[in-house]
């Protein structure tokens, strides 16, 4: 970070930097003093970096949100010996990650919820803070804490332990199948504390329906040539990486026609 | 004779962003950008067709963050003035690059181009697009749809309150603009799950779109795959996407827009130049960004060093060459598809506004040439617009569609994973409030009202799905980050003042002016 680069700056935007960087008494310095100690501070340790991302994508430098074209190579920037000679480029200086007020992530109900992500799996997120948690711990003292899911189109439940402090979790469920999920504390007896129960959801179909229409009847293998026409299903339209899931969605799809398609004509399934 | 139909269909969506707070705001620039190189060189084009006498027909959904953005008078203003440097920097272009013969021809089309682009701008659109869009709907070329009222991705959402508000504010204020009902709507990423034609029904809403798989994988089976509309068991009609035509343009391996002629998007002014030249155009961090002048063509599978001058000619004629090869290849496609459905085929081709012009810079040629060569060059297929389509073919199956997005995997995971379901806690704890609020307050002092009003729309902003998006394309992560919690402080802050009757005159009238989107909500829609 270069002396000129901060002169350029704001005393507020100073001030909000050296509150990135922990600089202490940063409100009764002067600006001069601000950009004294931020020289300092820089050169002592790395800026504070961004909370890292969990999805490792290749950083891109533009910011299209919306667009689906996605080119093959990230943005680089030209090598310098192609372009005009010129004066080195003055680095902009650090910008500080004003991520916006903290909130806090609970609010004090006892609250299950849970959502369709797709065909095979679900979210559950739970806030416990309405005094559940407590509760349950004197009730029931020692156990594990589980998401109950109730299979609503089958009959019966799968218990599934989770870490109650991470606040959520993620479930492979089966497609097309209807759920309903309690959180609480298996005890040491076997028993079950419900601290909170979910909604009814139910997960997408993943694949062609097994129902045929009388009125508007079309034919096994004439709705296989259809399915060819359209084309692959499972292109998420480009990119190097949506590529090999064009090839494994196609295959995916052969299979579920031949298997769901042939075997299910004229066999009861759920209506 | 007439084989079948192409239901042409550009989604333009932006973000509302709007930040007075500061003076120049490096995000505002999306809208600047594609003001200037996609919905002006749109309405050009389209003016030209009816100028012309050339028939034709599209459809768009213009977003309501879109919109109020679009007649915004800061945003205006700030647009001229971006405008007005990139003619200054166009012309400093023009004379820099005389003795260089390779870069001339297309710094030349630059001034000239957005020379054009005010005087359409100001002279024949009075600063306002809207109103042009508005008039080729009167005119029955084009037919606006409305989308999500902050193009919030539905299936996210936990309370049916939350889904109406969403489509009932997107209704109401398609009105304020356009001076009747919209009759279709654009799902934000066409996110659809069983039953939300319940709430378009309520909405008023006749039609939607849905990604290949929400129809194909519907209940019964489709007779007619994608080429009809089918009815969902309420009567909304939903019209799927086609494959083909999509691949055709979006494709980065096969698309057009790939072609080694086309311009590079990725050589700019802005980091290609002599630091001190371009930075009275940058913004105030002086950090080098797109301009929107590129000199360089795609050339082909090389390094962006190795990237050959860009011939703008030479483009233009690829543009019409592309336009030929689409409208043959559909023709080939309707007369296949008439003769296999026995029906005549409707072909829906939707795609994001921003690709024609702003990503690929020819795409409103492309545009422009197509509907011409379907007008004169042939009779196997017409354009038309769903509503149209349904008026002629009033029959159509019932299905129950399925479950889908048009976003990556086809469902809900771009939206919901581990960078960004931190946010739904949030969001629907707010949308619960919002309710429980609504439901209390039915006479509330003017002070109140404005507080809860404003309420809904940090609400509704705080759900823009652009966020999400943006935490799982981790660009600008910390932007998206910072305007979902903020609008879900705001919500919150504003939820206690009122409830302890103690608001903040002073902070609310700020946020008023900031937070500036929908002046017309009325937060009792969260009521019922």
């Amino acid at each position: 970070m270069r002396r000129s680069e901060l002169k350029a700056l704001t005393r507020r935007e100073l001030y909000e930097m050296s509150k990135a960087y922990g600089l202490a008494g940063r409100s009764r310095m002067s600006k001069e003093e601000l950009i004294e100690s931020l020289c300092r501070a820089s050169a002592r340790k790395a800026a504070p970096q961004p909370r890292s991302d969990k999805r490792r994508m290749a950083k891109r430098r533009h910011r299209r949100p919306v667009v689906r074209v996605r080119q093959a190579a990230p943005q680089v920037e030209v090598p310098a010996s192609s372009r005009p000679a010129e004066r080195p480029a003055p680095q902009p200086p650090q910008p500080y990650v004003d991520r916006g007020p903290e909130l806090s992530p609970v609010y004090g109900e006892d609250k299950l919820q849970v959502m369709v992500r797709d065909p095979n799996w679900i979210y559950a997120y739970w806030d416990l803070s309405g005094g559940a948690r407590d509760r349950i711990h004197r009730e029931a003292g020692d156990g594990m804490w589980m998401l109950r899911v109730h299979n609503l189109s089958h009959d019966g439940y799968e218990d599934v332990p989770v870490l109650i402090e991470g606040g959520n979790w993620y479930l492979p469920v089966a497609s097309d199948t209807e759920y309903r999920l309690e959180i609480g504390l298996l005890d040491r007896s076997g028993s079950f504390h419900v601290a909170a129960s979910s909604r009814r959801i139910r997960t997408p179909r993943m694949g062609i329906s097994e129902m045929l229409d009388e009125e508007w009847m079309i034919l096994e293998e004439e709705f296989r040539r259809l399915l060819g026409i359209t084309g692959p299903l499972a292109q998420r339209l480009s990119g190097s990486r949506m590529l090999s899931e064009v090839v494994r969605g196609r295959h995916r799809l052969a299979i579920g026609i031949s298997s769901a398609g042939i075997s299910s004509i004229g066999a009861s399934r759920r209506k | 004779m007439s084989h079948g139909y192409l239901a042409f269909v550009l989604h333009a969506h932006l973000p509302f962003i709007r930040h007075p707070e500061y003076e120049d705001f490096l995000e505002e620039d999306w809208l600047f950008e594609a003001i200037t190189e996609t919905y002006v060189p749109l309405l050009d084009a389209f003016d030209g067709l009816v100028r012309d006498g050339v028939d034709f027909r599209v459809t768009m959904s213009l977003t309501p963050p879109l919109c109020e953005m679009l007649v915004d008078d800061l945003l205006r203003a700030r647009y001229l003035k971006r405008l007005n440097s990139l003619i200054e920097l166009a012309a400093r272009e023009v004379d820099r690059t005389k003795s260089d013969g390779v870069f001339h021809e297309a710094a030349v089309m630059y001034h000239e181009r957005f020379q054009k682009t005010r005087r359409i701008y100001l002279d024949r659109y009075h600063g306002n697009v809207l109103t042009a869009f508005k008039a080729l709907q009167d005119l029955g070329r084009l037919e606006i749809i409305t989308c999500p009222a902050t193009h919030g991705f539905l299936p996210n959402m936990a309370t049916p309150q939350a889904i109406r508000a969403q489509l009932r504010v997107a209704v109401s204020n398609y009105q304020k603009h356009f001076g009747r009902r919209p009759r279709g709507i654009w799902l934000a990423e066409c996110g659809y799950f069983e039953g939300l034609e319940k709430y378009l029904k309520e909405a008023g809403l006749r039609y939607f779109f849905l990604d290949a798989h929400g129809v194909l994988y519907g209940s019964p089976r489709p007779k007619y795959g994608v080429f009809a509309p089918v009815y969902c068991p309420n009567g909304v009609a939903a019209f799927g996407r086609d494959i083909e035509s999509s691949k055709q343009v979006w494709s980065s391996q096969e698309g057009y827009p790939g072609d080694y002629d086309y311009r590079e998007f990725y050589r700019d002014l802005g980091f290609d130049s002599h630091y001190d030249y371009i930075r009275p155009y940058l913004h105030g961090d002086g950090v080098r960004r797109n301009i929107g002048i590129k000199y360089h063509r795609i050339t082909g599978d090389v390094a962006l060093h190795e990237k050959e001058p860009y011939r703008p000619w030479v483009a233009r004629e690829k543009a019409a060459q592309h336009a030929g090869n689409f409208v043959f290849n559909r023709q080939h496609q309707a007369r296949y598809l008439h003769e296999y459905l026995g029906r005549k085929p409707i072909i829906v081709s939707p795609y994001d506004a921003e690709l024609y012009g702003h990503w690929w810079f020819e795409g409103p040629d492309f545009l422009n040439f197509v509907f011409r060569k379907i007008a004169h060059d042939q009779d196997d297929i017409k354009t038309i617009t769903p509503s149209e389509y349904l008026k002629r073919n009033p029959k159509n199956q019932v299905i129950q569609p399925a479950f889908s997005s048009w976003g990556d995997k086809g469902y809900a995971e771009v939206w919901l994973n581990g960078t960004n379901d931190w946010i739904y806690r949030h969001l629907h704890h707010a949308e619960e409030r919002m309710t429980a609020l609504a439901r209390r307050y039915t006479n509330p002092t003017s002070l109140m009202r404005r507080a809860l009003n404003q309420m809904a729309r940090e609400l509704l902003l705080a759900q823009s799905s652009d966020w999400a998006f943006i935490m799982t394309t981790g660009t600008m992560v910390s932007y998206a980050e910072k305007r979902t919690r903020e609008h879900v402080f705001n919500f919150l802050r504003l939820a206690d003042e009122i409830e302890n009757n103690r608001i903040d005159q002073q902070w609310l009238q700020w946020l008023e002016s900031k937070d500036s989107i929908f002046q017309e909500i009325d937060y009792r829609v969260y009521a019922r």
